[in-house]
């Protein structure tokens, strides 16, 4: 077998393959992957209470990560234009990360410290009626549909073993504090929760 | 051809083709309908299901495993039975591939309206799916590479390495990206967080281009150019250089997505450098490509399908070129985000992977059915002008739209302050994101053309064709 080459034989263009494709694995991927503790120690993220959960997952399931990013760049006009850039630390908790490709709509690493939360209802039941050019589609049912929660305690257990520090306390209380809440709120909380965290470490 | 076609198993290979050319049209409709929302947000109707941020993960997997992978598979099985002079494998596990890939898509047309995502891009089916994914894929290597074993020449043809590496590199990589906790039937969480999970999403994504959407449109091409130009491979080394090169480079330039990002720096460069590399292996697999076309120019004078397959190798060309151009840092520093890089996607994705495609259609349905030629050169010629001038007006149309507002976002007075709103860029590009709508719509009356002719071609009884024309 070893006297033939990948042309010849099937078992030799497959492993050849396999190993030159991998390689990237062995020095891309894990190094970075066994960094944790490192990034940890230079974190200020907090992890999101129960209801900003549900608000994230609403943002997920919506495709709002399709528009927006939340990563800013360490560029001067972009720093100007959405606050402090983002550090590897930020994002800890983040599972699974949100940075975005594409910024239809402006970035919101540090929307939270932007607009009221007023704002943000209107906003998402009619962007139209804040910004009159905006291409943004409306998301009146958000305020219409109500989340049972059921699922919360279940997430929050997940988010847990991934390694977010929730407490047993804070995870049995979680269904009472987002059942009944409209998905268009506890989005809202999301959004306002966003970049608050950070909002210390400003530097510029 | 007609009298070997009943040697191999060609009836699953007919089905693969026909769920190819369904998806096109439809995974690109779709784009259309997301590129008029973008002008006109009315369209979304103030509806959950049809609004742009669930509609857009259809668009992107309709595309990427309705139309392209419908298409790999079928050929692919086609390519590897006629290659190696051999039937498939095993028949009922290829019937067990096709309906559970097409299982898959009609689970992604139904939970992707409904707001089922993982959010990782290309790869944003929940887990149950995934893994429904994983399993038709396991089947599907066997399938391949059980027929490539059961060869009756001694050479493996070279379109089959680029299926092999299509088929190992994307499963490794799908699998890798996709690890998540469930937390319930439809709801997972990735278990990567932040800048890590970032790493492992692009060096997927960047990949998915790279192994589905290139190699795997490769390997196709390295079979269905040499036949239609009737005139072999121009350069077998160069087709050694090409395959190692891709799959030697490819895996490492997602990190470019990064740059600037809050990744590692070293991380960030080695997806720059990688992306320079792969320049040569791109453009050195292109010139093997073109110069097999250009060998025999009689037909290439005349025949539209050679045209076809020509634009894809220049469009190939141009979207290499532009590739390692916006990894570099201040290129980048300019494009990322914009409207410029949904135009280098589809200046590659309409322009290289669907002609290609829509060449393969046009030599290989009427073959594949047994006809001799195609209903009408005419609608062929049709579509072949407005596919290109589709395509044109959608990357000017976003180059314009991108390189203004990348330069609006960036702009400053002399105090330092900002030049321009965020909405001031959105207003300047909003005429441009109209022409798009309008070049994707000719892009998709063009597929409408070819598949009206092709049901025409297959269709109709052979003394009927010498009539139509």
């Amino acid at each position: 077998m070893l006297s033939k080459d990948f042309t010849q034989s099937l078992v030799i263009l497959i492993a050849a393959t396999i190993v030159v494709a991998s390689f990237s694995i062995l020095v891309l991927i894990v190094p970075n992957l066994v960094r944790t503790d490192e990034i940890r120690a230079t974190s200020l993220a907090k992890p999101l209470t129960a209801l900003e959960v549900a608000g994230r997952d609403i943002y997920i399931s919506e495709g709002c990560h399709v528009c927006h990013t939340q990563m800013v760049r360490n560029i001067e006009p972009e720093v100007k234009r959405d606050g402090r850039a983002n550090k590897e630390g930020d994002d800890i908790y983040e599972y699974p990360n949100l940075w975005g490709s594409k910024r239809t709509g402006p970035d919101l690493t540090n929307l939270g410290r932007k607009y009221s939360a007023q704002w943000q209802r209107l906003h998402l039941i009619n962007p139209r009626q804040v910004i009159p050019t905006s291409i943004m589609p409306a998301y009146p049912w958000l305020f219409e549909q109500v989340l049972s929660g059921d699922d919360i305690e279940n997430k929050m257990r997940v988010l847990q073993g991934l390694g977010v520090p929730y407490t047993d306390k804070e995870i049995e209380q979680s269904r009472l504090v987002v059942k009944g809440v409209t998905k268009g709120e506890a989005l809202v909380h999301y959004l306002q929760s966003l970049g608050n965290d950070t909002a210390s470490d400003q530097e510029r | 051809m007609s009298q070997g076609i009943e040697l191999y198993d060609v009836k699953v290979v007919r089905y693969f083709i026909v769920a190819a050319v369904a998806w096109s049209v439809a995974g690109m409709f779709i784009g259309v309908v997301l590129a008029a929302q973008l002008y006109w947000p009315a369209l979304n109707f103030d509806s959950e299901y049809i609004q742009f941020g669930r509609l857009r993960p259809l668009h992107t997997s309709g595309v990427i495993y309705g139309f392209v992978v419908n298409m790999l598979m079928g050929t692919s099985l086609y390519i590897a039975q006629r290659t190696g002079q051999t039937k498939l494998f095993n028949q009922s596990l290829s019937w067990m591939v096709f309906w559970g890939w097409q299982l898959v898509l009609l689970l992604a047309l139904i939970t992707l309206p409904m707001g089922y995502t993982s959010s990782k891009e290309y790869a944003e089916l929940e887990w149950p799916i995934d893994l429904l994914i994983v399993l038709v894929w396991v089947l599907y290597a066997v399938l391949f590479f059980g027929t490539i074993a059961k060869r009756k020449v001694n050479h493996i043809f070279v379109a089959n390495w680029f299926f092999g590496a299509f088929i190992i590199v994307i499963g490794l990589i799908f699998v890798l990206n996709n690890l998540a906790m469930p937390a319930s039937a439809m709801k997972s969480y990735s278990i990567y967080a932040g800048a890590q999970d970032a790493i492992i999403q692009w060096w997927w994504g960047h990949n998915a281009v790279g192994f589905l959407l290139t190699a795997g449109i490769i390997g196709m091409n390295y079979y269905f150019i040499p036949k239609i130009s009737e005139r072999p491979i121009y350069s077998y080394r160069l087709s050694v250089i090409h395959f190692w090169g891709l799959v030697g480079f490819y895996t490492w330039a997602g990190t470019h997505h990064l740059l600037y990002s809050s990744v590692p720096v070293w991380v960030q460069n080695i997806g720059i450098v990688m992306s320079l590399i792969l320049w040569l292996p791109s453009w050195a697999g292109a010139f093997n490509s073109a110069m097999t076309l250009l060998q025999n120019k009689e037909k290439l004078k005349t025949d539209y399908i050679m045209w076809f397959f020509m634009s894809a190798i220049l469009y190939y060309c141009l979207a290499t070129f532009e590739g390692p151009l916006l990894a570099i840092r201040w290129f980048n520093m300019l494009a990322h985000n914009t409207e410029w890089i949904i135009g280098h996607v589809h200046s590659a994705a309409l322009g290289w992977v669907a002609m290609s495609g829509i060449a393969m259609f046009y030599y290989f349905i009427p073959r594949l059915w047994g006809k001799k030629e195609l209903w009408s050169n005419r609608l062929l010629k049709w579509h072949f002008w407005l596919a290109h001038l589709g395509v044109a007006l959608y990357a000017i149309a976003l180059w314009v739209a991108g390189i203004g507002e990348g330069y609006m976002w960036l702009a400053q007075q002399e105090n330092g302050s900002l030049a321009y709103s965020f909405v001031e860029a959105m207003d300047f590009k909003a005429p441009w994101l109209f022409v798009r709508f309008f070049g994707g719509a000719c892009f998709v009356l063009g597929l409408l053309v070819m598949v009206f002719n092709l049901y025409k071609t297959v269709s109709l009884q052979q003394e009927d064709i010498a009539d139509a024309k």
